[in-house]
């Protein structure tokens, strides 16, 4: 099981990948806002964010540059979540330090896909940071 | 499964929707939120147009199009997309001509969505 943060403003989509996390077996952490989403990560250092890019207070965008910056929160995988499939957005999601992308609407499947792929390499992480 | 004709939400997404999420329980939870969170972006839009606010039209007519194509209201989702271009545009025009379709819609959207909660959601 692992903790994964939802930063989402639409309470329907919220709900959707609320449902489909906690019913494959992990835990959900959810924020409304960026900044809450933040709060919640430097806090719980969840496993993966699940990060919107259409906030209504930070966009997606600058959320994940702050998250980025901070020590604490540094090396959590953040994937992003877009409805913007537009060119170059890709790019930017890169630059602004997002670790991979999902495109909304998603199925299930693709979503634990999305995690799964991060989900090893931050449990490694964290067992070698306790062994050192 | 409620027997309503012209159905403005499509039956086949939410029976999608329950493939997705594993049972009907899951889907009644989602429309419940569905029409709390609508009726409300309804009503924000509504005012918004009323303040001539095109960007909180824009915003709350994008948060309506992504739930509404979640739940299988396309048309509405269709009609918000409209909605959300012509606030960008600053589009006043097109926003007065989407008015009557998107009240009309959003209303029977959020009668059908009403009716499944109230009744419960069977899509077997």
């Amino acid at each position: 099981m692992a903790q994964i943060l939802v930063v989402e403003d639409n309470a329907v989509n919220m709900r959707l990948a609320s449902i489909m996390l906690t019913r494959s077996g992990h835990e959900v952490l959810g924020a409304e806002n960026a900044m809450d989403g933040i709060r919640l990560a430097q806090a719980h250092r969840p496993d993966v964010i699940l990060m919107d890019i259409q906030l209504p207070d930070l966009d997606g965008f600058e959320a994940t540059r702050r998250l980025k910056q901070d020590a604490a929160t540094m090396s959590i995988p953040i994937i992003a979540v877009t409805a913007h499939a537009m060119r170059g957005d890709e790019s930017r999601l890169k630059a602004a330090g997002c670790d991979g992308y999902l495109a909304k609407p998603y199925r299930r499947a693709e979503l634990l896909e999305a995690i799964g792929a991060w989900l090893q390499p931050a449990a490694q992480s964290r067992a070698g940071a306790a062994i050192t | 499964m409620a027997e309503i004709r012209h159905h403005a939400i499509d039956l086949r997404k939410l029976r999608d929707l329950r493939d997705m999420l594993g049972d009907d329980e899951a889907v009644l939870e989602v429309l419940e939120v569905y029409s709390t969170s609508a009726s409300e972006g309804v009503q924000v839009i509504r005012d918004a147009m009323e303040r001539r606010n095109d960007e909180a039209i824009g915003a709350a007519a994008h948060r309506l199009k992504s739930s509404s194509f979640a739940i299988g209201a396309a048309v509405l989702g269709q009609l918000c997309a409209e909605l959300e271009a012509a606030a960008a545009a600053r589009d006043w025009t097109a926003i007065d001509n989407a008015r009557p379709a998107f009240e009309e819609h959003s209303a029977r959207v959020l009668s059908e969505a009403r009716l499944l909660c109230g009744i419960g959601v069977r899509t077997a």
